[in-house]
């Protein structure tokens, strides 16, 4: 297989994770995709080191590995416990509704990648697509330990399309970002234990409204 | 040693977190003053030649950032004193709050001073992200939820930014690691649908940074949440931060599609964030989140003077320290009622004037200055923003945006008098107010009448140089 099919490849991995993890019923299902996903970036900027032969990549690539593979899931874990069994979606369309609009979001990110008249247009298409179901993913699932994931997984497909628009992120810019994704992950896991500590419930939508 | 020379006044902080680390609770108010007068001290220093910011934009906003933040460290010290007396905070609550206001006042700071694009969408992540951890400080059931909405909201909209940085940066072939934020002359032919996707993602990104309709749903609660310091800094410094980032990267678009994209992105955000703050303002009850509607309209104004151009760059700098006075004011005076009566909603903490009759006359003060009132200093922004935007032919923009401010001023001056004065049969007990949470507040007041138009007079180049760099000079010549 060529590189190019390589690269593909990886991009369809971190789209089907994403979907994935819109559908799953659970946060240890949540967390086993996030890691695959990780896997996956990790994959596709492997790919794209050879084939820009840009070692630059490959730091990325152990950054990423480390950072979110073993860090991000790590933080995580510290809120988890209190939500591990819990799954409380009330939502208002079915899951029939919700894959209709990922096969709708996913023409149109295919389209937006040829769009653009970037290198790679077909890889750049399927994360454009997997960005666009990520961000569905947050408007759509109210539990707590749901948002947070999709918010992470989120993290993971804006850096790799980052990386892919520009073949390499300047590095003291990627440690930054990483830190970013990984402090976003203990506010998260911090919140999310508080929450399910306060309300009883996974669902947000049990905090109710603020005032106003 | 040039990029040193740009950005080391952060540094006092990164060294006051290293410091304030091991150190005992106790010491923290006094240690906090102190590093109030470094940060200070840091705005002399370019006239000895040891501090030199890379441009004259960023010298203004880092004037900003900087005395806001140190007026936060200043105020910080009795408000937290109080708020742990009177909520029980145990000492690592109070640890953490300095710390993660250490980290708020630098990412401002850094917010001014970064020169390289991809830096400063990492500075921004990193006020938003120490300014969530700030809101939740209270503990409290509001807090969280509020936190919780401020983090999801703002971090997704902070990860499209980044994206639209990314294409955009791509779109006008600019070097990624270039220390400058001036527009490049480029050579190679570039990609206008990536510049435009990346401007309309750029715009939702930073917009929701900074609270502008319609990317504001986070702000009403994290504002009116968050302790009176930090609430205070979002709405000064952080959102006209956000605001300006967003205006540099639009500059950079100009070889590539018109400038008037930009300009109308901006005109349409500021006119939609003067509907929704006309909309809410009348309906609130409750102190604190009236102002932070008042945030909305108040950076809307910001975006419509960027986004007129001409004179109305002029008014968009100016009011970015003239609103910060006048709602660091309001926020430390919602704060000191909320310590003084324990609430600061209506029915209950009315009759201010006459319980507290400092912490109301500050109140009267602030909320006369906010509206638009002569002879206060947003009166004069607010005038040069609307008199620009005639001047560059925005007419139907400038009506429709002093419609929506006469509305807003209804709303306000409906409300205050009940906060002020209590209806019916007076008998309100006078409650003690303390002097070390006025006093920061009083020298606000003494801003909000002389100093607002003190700053342009003290610094008139680096006020125009500041304004040619967000395109004044371009607006004439057209």
């Amino acid at each position: 297989m060529s590189m190019t099919i390589w690269l593909r490849l990886m991009a369809s991995f971190i789209w089907i994770f994403t979907a994935g993890s819109l559908l799953v019923k659970n946060n240890r299902s949540a967390r086993i995709l996030y890691r695959l996903d990780v896997l996956a970036q990790t994959g596709l900027f492997a790919v794209l080191a050879v084939l820009a032969s840009n070692s630059g990549l490959w730091v990325s690539a152990a950054l990423v590995l480390v950072v979110k593979g073993a860090g991000v899931p790590g933080v995580m874990r510290r809120g988890s416990y209190a939500v591990e069994r819990d799954y409380s979606a009330q939502g208002k369309f079915g899951m029939s509704f919700v894959l209709a609009l990922t096969v709708a979001l996913t023409v149109m990110g295919f389209y937006l990648g040829q769009q653009l008249n970037v290198r790679h247009p077909v890889t750049m298409g399927i994360l454009w697509a997997a960005w666009l179901v990520g961000f569905l993913h947050l408007t759509l699932r109210y539990e707590i330990w749901s948002e947070a994931w999709a918010l992470l997984n989120f993290e993971i497909i804006t850096s790799a399309l980052a990386v892919l628009l520009l073949t390499q992120f300047p590095l003291v810019s990627d440690i930054l970002t990483d830190g970013v994704a990984v402090a976003m992950a203990l506010l998260l896991s911090v919140f999310m234990a508080l929450m399910r500590a306060q309300y009883g419930s996974s669902d947000v939508r049990k905090a109710g409204e603020l005032q106003g | 040693m040039m990029i040193w020379l740009n950005i080391w006044p952060v540094a006092i902080l990164a060294v006051a977190i290293g410091c304030a680390v091991p150190m005992p609770v106790r010491w923290l108010p006094r240690f906090t003053a102190l590093v109030a007068v470094l940060l200070l001290a840091s705005l002399f220093m370019p006239l000895l030649g040891l501090f030199h910011p890379a441009d004259a934009l960023a010298l203004w906003f880092n004037i900003t950032a900087t005395v806001f933040g140190a007026f936060a460290l200043w105020f910080s010290g009795p408000y937290v004193l109080a708020e742990s007396r009177l909520h029980a905070w145990p000492d690592s609550r109070v640890k953490g709050y300095y710390l993660g206001l250490y980290t708020f006042v630098g990412s401002l700071m850094a917010m001014a001073l970064v020169a390289n694009y991809l830096l400063l969408w990492v500075s921004l992540e990193i006020a938003t992200l120490s300014s969530v951890y700030l809101v939740e400080t209270s503990g409290t059931r509001t807090s969280l939820e509020a936190a919780w909405k401020y983090l999801v909201i703002t971090e997704t909209g902070g990860l499209a930014g980044l994206v639209g940085t990314v294409l955009l940066l791509l779109g006008v072939g600019r070097n990624l690691t270039a220390w400058s934020l001036a527009p490049a002359v480029v050579s190679h032919p570039l990609s206008a649908t990536a510049v435009v996707a990346g401007m309309l993602l750029a715009t939702v990104g930073y917009g929701t940074k900074a609270g502008l309709a319609p990317f504001h749903t986070w702000l009403p609660d994290a504002h009116s949440e968050a302790p009176a310091p930090v609430s205070a800094l979002l709405s000064g410094v952080k959102l006209a931060g956000a605001v300006l980032i967003m205006d540099r990267l639009f500059m950079l678009t100009v070889p590539v599609v018109s400038r008037v994209w930009g300009q109308d992105i901006l005109i349409t955000l500021g006119l939609l964030s003067l509907a929704v703050a006309a909309s809410f303002v009348a309906f609130q009850r409750e102190l604190k989140r009236l102002w932070a509607y008042s945030s909305i309209e108040h950076i809307g104004l910001i975006a419509l003077g960027l986004g007129f151009g001409g004179l109305a760059i002029l008014g968009a700098l100016l009011h970015i320290w003239t609103h910060g006075i006048n709602k660091t004011l309001l926020f430390y005076n919602a704060g000191t009622v909320r310590v003084l009566h324990h609430h600061s909603a209506l029915p209950s903490s009315s009759g201010l004037l006459e319980s507290t009759p400092y912490t109301g006359g500050l109140l009267a003060l602030g909320a006369t200055g906010i509206v638009g009132l002569p002879p206060f200093a947003p009166f004069w922004s607010e005038l040069l923003i609307l008199v620009g935007g005639v001047t560059q032919h925005h007419t139907v923009a400038v009506v429709l945006a002093m419609v929506l401010l006469l509305a807003i001023f209804g709303g306000i001056t409906q409300r205050m008098p009940q906060w002020l004065f209590t209806p019916g049969r007076s008998g309100k007990r006078r409650v003690t107010e303390a002097w070390p949470l006025i006093i920061p507040t009083m020298t606000l007041g003494v801003l909000l009448v002389v100093g607002g138009l003190a700053l342009p007079a003290l610094v008139p180049q680096t006020f125009h140089q500041a304004a040619v760099i967000l395109g004044l000079a371009r607006s004439f010549s057209h």
